[in-house]
């Protein structure tokens, strides 16, 4: 009889990898219990494909659902969460993202879904909580970013290939980007109450 | 404990909750939407003021072989000493195995071995909160065939192995009963009844079973009104164990907060209605 650990695994092999072979022969559930097994399969890649795509609004907005949604489908296979607080989930799908086929003209695509990710995040600080993210940036980001948040699309907008240390604030749903000079990134990394990233483009 | 029915909080109603107090009698969260949001669990803290609330973990993973998260268990810990919420409960079930959390609560084979372990991690659980952890019956699409006992019966043994209390989810039963072919009914009979210390409901999606052509399967996605033949059931379950405190629970495609809060009137109302049949019946 198989034991505990080894079922669980074969569960985990079907909604993960789709792999049902081991686990198959120990389900019971109608006249095909593969059909059963097919619901936690969805239930496992649709909520936390939602769950990914809902946490990177900016990103979405940049490139569109069709390319985010499918990332994440894949994601969630290759990267499944490690813990129970889905609202922490996805902090690699930037870069995995960027590293998307079909992405190739996007070089700054993984440091924006970054910002994105970083923004997610502070916008729920409080005063008991980290309130200050700073991320390195490869191009002008901070500006794309400005238009998705402000809705207030310019006339002609240009993103710029320059170094930019955007240091984030966020509290209580109130989100503000400042650019900082490099001696004031370089104290920034020293404080707490600070996070420091960094994202090859 | 409250007298009125309560409903699941979840994210996307809490500011609404906060500035216009509905009329419930409590409310409940899933600790797992709250942790990675220090600002909605300030929001909490303010509404713990003025309603008793409810800690229903989602991602506890009590059965799972390879053990119960600490880290998780740690924060959840805590929140609820945060809280002091009136219960702290989850699901007979498992998420986790070798580092990878399902975002599912998927089924146990029911055997005396996976009744030693439940036992040995709830009371590692309990030990940790400081408090009891109350246990809720799954939502069942399929089962192991390893098992060497009922889920009825497992409950019975788990009651009787650790003293632990157990949340009914009316829903749960209904749907379990019409997926795997038992009738509900019998299973409130024969429920433990002197564990039980709240009540669920929610609503529940109707698809075509692949598994089985030409009949239905019930998924448990929370995400309607709670339907007619739950209510019925709720009824009879009122008549079993009591006017227990009761929790409208709703998560996917969410309504407005005013539907909600007409799910728990409604829920007081078949309570209310159960209890005076029962009187009458006495009389």
């Amino acid at each position: 009889m198989p034991t505990l650990a080894e079922i669980q695994t074969g569960i985990r092999d079907a909604l993960v990898l789709g792999d049902r072979s081991a686990v198959m022969p120990l389900l019971l559930g109608g006249l095909h219990p593969e059909h059963r097994l097919a619901i936690h399969q969805r239930h496992y890649a649709a909520s936390l494909t939602r769950a990914l795509v809902e946490r990177f609004p900016a990103t979405v907005w940049l490139v569109g659902s069709d390319l985010v949604t499918h990332a994440a489908r894949t994601f969630v296979r290759d990267h499944p969460p490690e813990k129970p607080c889905i609202a922490e989930y996805g902090e690699e799908f930037p870069r995995y993202l960027g590293a998307q086929a079909g992405t190739e003209a996007l070089p700054y695509l993984a440091q924006f879904a970054a910002i994105d990710w970083h923004l997610g995040r502070l916008a729920l600080a409080t005063d008991d909580s980290p309130r200050v993210h700073v991320i390195h940036l490869d191009w002008s980001l901070d500006e794309l970013m400005t238009i998705f948040l402000t809705e207030n699309t310019p006339e002609q907008f240009a993103l710029r290939r320059e170094e930019v240390w955007l240091e984030m604030y966020g509290l209580r749903g109130e989100l503000r980007m400042t650019r900082l000079s490099d001696e004031a990134a370089s104290r920034a990394s020293g404080q707490t109450q600070r996070e420091i990233s960094c994202v090859p483009s | 404990m409250a007298e009125r029915t309560g409903i699941g909080l979840r994210l996307p109603h809490i500011a609404e909750v906060v500035a216009t107090r509905p009329p419930v009698g409590w409310l409940e969260i899933h600790p797992e939407n709250f942790l990675a949001n220090p600002h909605a669990i300030e929001l909490l803290t303010d509404l713990a003021r003025d309603y008793p609330i409810s800690v229903h973990t989602v991602g506890i993973s009590i059965g799972s072989a390879d053990g119960i998260d600490l880290a998780h268990l740690r924060r959840l810990r805590d929140l609820v000493d945060r809280l002091d919420p009136i219960l702290v409960s989850g699901h007979l079930a498992w998420s986790s195995i070798g580092g990878t959390y399902l975002n599912d609560l998927l089924p146990l084979p029911y055997t005396a071995d996976t009744l030693r372990l439940v036992a040995g991690q709830l009371k590692r659980v309990q030990d940790s909160l400081g408090r009891a952890y109350v246990i809720e019956n799954p939502s069942t699409y399929l089962s192991l065939a390893t098992s060497t006992m009922s889920e009825l019966d497992f409950l019975h043994a788990l009651v009787d192995a650790t003293g632990c209390g157990l949340l009914c989810d009316v829903s749960n039963i209904y749907l379990s009963g019409h997926n795997m072919g038992y009738d509900p009914y019998r299973v409130i009979d024969e429920f433990p009844a002197a564990a039980v210390k709240e009540l669920h409901l929610g609503g529940f999606t109707s698809e075509d079973d692949d598994a089985t052509p030409g009949a239905t399967v019930l998924i448990d996605t929370h995400a309607h009104q709670v339907a007619d033949p739950a209510w019925a059931l709720y009824a009879h379950a009122i008549g079993r164990f009591g006017a227990q405190p009761t929790i409208v629970e709703w998560d996917a495609d969410l309504p407005a907060l005013e539907v909600l809060v007409g799910e728990a009137a409604k829920a007081d109302a078949v309570r209310t209605q159960a209890r005076e049949e029962r009187h009458a019946y006495a009389r």
